[in-house]
């Protein structure tokens, strides 16, 4: 089972990183902001196995993962080839809905030592979504089914 | 055989290889097996049927080689007919993007009351091309549309993906690190000869002083990214502006914004955002 959550560009614009560099600052690119995810749920337990991130640019993942921190669950993320944003995030094992903030904490963490920009930025983008994940998502009439857990 | 006989047989077999046929010079030698040189009047039914022969190849090349140059021709005119095709739909592209930056570009620079300065506010689309330079790849950013001044400019710039000095420009510069840039110049292109302040304009934007003067716009203040199609990147979106505070910077504690500058810098982004989703579109179906 999937559910499909939807950005509120407001949202994520107020939580856009800034980056200082000679004469400017450098921020995350329009095509690695995510417009919405996707989380795979076990429709058993209800339990997060994945998220997908999803962008404009059509950039496919590359065989590359990377492990964010040695925290429990290993969280191991699915790269853009070229970009290096997250498309993917799967879970060592399933996590309950009031673990995203800190999934999102642990990556945001993570990003510093990452040296490309557009990748580092991406990171802190997400890594803020997701620790601030319940108020960042368009309002619906209704709150989406998202299961137990 | 007698002397004349040897060469009418081999003027014979020369004509027929040349403008027959190997299948005629075939039925000349048969008849002259067939002959076994008694005579001239033995020769007469193979000599009939090696010029039959002979003739129908001749017939059969001629018809051949009217087909290829009918062949030649058509494809001439279907390769014509594409270029044609080609340069119109690449016409028609520009035209559709060269729109879609225009709205852009005005709904970026107009605020409240504050319209839009003709020649001093612009975004330029610059497409990547490759060229082979001494059997080296190199990368270049050519403006595919613009909006605003010097629409027509040829201006290009250098970019790598390996070479950081090989990024010119604020847009190499956008190229090379794949994030959104917001920069300002040092300071403004001066009016007279100060080298000194001509180099520190050009150092701040990634250029030389004679690339600088080259520039017919001296902007000081830019913002622009990578325009991403198919999982690529297409090209680099740049806005850039000769007049101060139209491209507005992040807010930092050292440089507080106004109200009304933080809701108008809030609606820039989302318009670059709405725009570059646009703008991934419209690319992704022109070929390069």
């Amino acid at each position: 089972m999937s559910t499909d959550l939807y950005f509120d560009p407001d949202k994520v614009a107020d939580r856009k990183p800034y980056e200082q560099i000679d004469h400017g600052w450098a921020s995350v690119s329009p095509f690695d902001i995510p417009d919405y995810l996707t989380l795979g749920i076990d429709p058993k337990d209800g339990l997060i196995h994945c998220i997908d991130f999803h962008y404009q640019g059509g950039e496919t993942a590359g065989q590359f993962q990377r492990l964010i921190d040695p925290g429990d669950p290993q969280i191991r993320v699915f790269q853009g080839q070229r970009s290096g944003k997250i498309l993917r995030m799967e879970f060592s094992a399933p996590i309950r809905f009031e673990q995203i903030p800190d999934i999102g904490g642990r990556i945001n963490g993570a990003a510093p030592s990452i040296e490309a920009p557009s990748t580092r930025l991406n990171h802190m983008l997400v890594g803020r979504l997701l620790q601030d994940w319940d108020k960042v998502f368009t309002k619906l009439d209704e709150p989406p089914n998202l299961g137990g857990g | 055989m007698s002397k004349q006989t040897h060469w009418l047989l081999s003027a014979t077999a020369w004509y027929c290889v040349k403008f027959a046929g190997a299948l005629s010079a075939a039925g000349l030698a048969a008849s002259a097996i067939y002959a076994k040189g008694d005579g001239i009047s033995s020769w007469i039914p193979g000599l009939g049927m090696t010029t039959i022969i002979a003739v129908a190849e001749f017939s059969g090349k001629r018809i051949d080689e009217k087909e290829k140059a009918i062949r030649v021709a058509t494809d001439r005119k279907a390769a014509e007919a594409i270029a044609k095709a080609e340069a119109r739909s690449d016409q028609i592209a520009r035209q559709i993007v060269t729109g879609i930056i225009k709205q852009l570009r005005i709904r970026f620079f107009e605020f409240g009351d504050a319209p839009i300065h003709k020649t001093e506010d612009r975004i330029t689309l610059f497409v990547c091309r490759e060229r082979v330079d001494n059997g080296v790849v190199k990368k270049r950013l050519e403006i595919f549309a613009r909006a605003g001044a010097y629409a027509d400019s040829t201006c290009s710039w250098d970019v790598s993906d390996n070479e950081s000095d090989e990024c010119r420009g604020i847009a190499g510069k956008i190229w090379l690190k794949g994030t959104q840039i917001f920069q300002e110049a040092a300071c403004e292109y001066p009016k007279d000869d100060d080298l000194g302040k001509k180099l520190q304009y050009a150092e701040s934007l990634g250029i030389s002083v004679a690339e600088a003067e080259r520039l017919r716009l001296k902007s000081i203040s830019f913002t622009g990214f990578q325009c991403m199609t198919g999982g690529d990147c297409w090209g680099v979106i740049l806005v850039d502006s000769k007049r101060k505070n139209q491209i507005l910077q992040p807010e930092t504690p050292e440089s507080p914004k106004t109200k009304q500058e933080k809701t108008r810098f809030r609606e820039q982004e989302k318009l670059l955002k709405q725009y570059a989703d646009i703008l991934c579109l419209a690319c992704e179906g022109i070929e390069l």
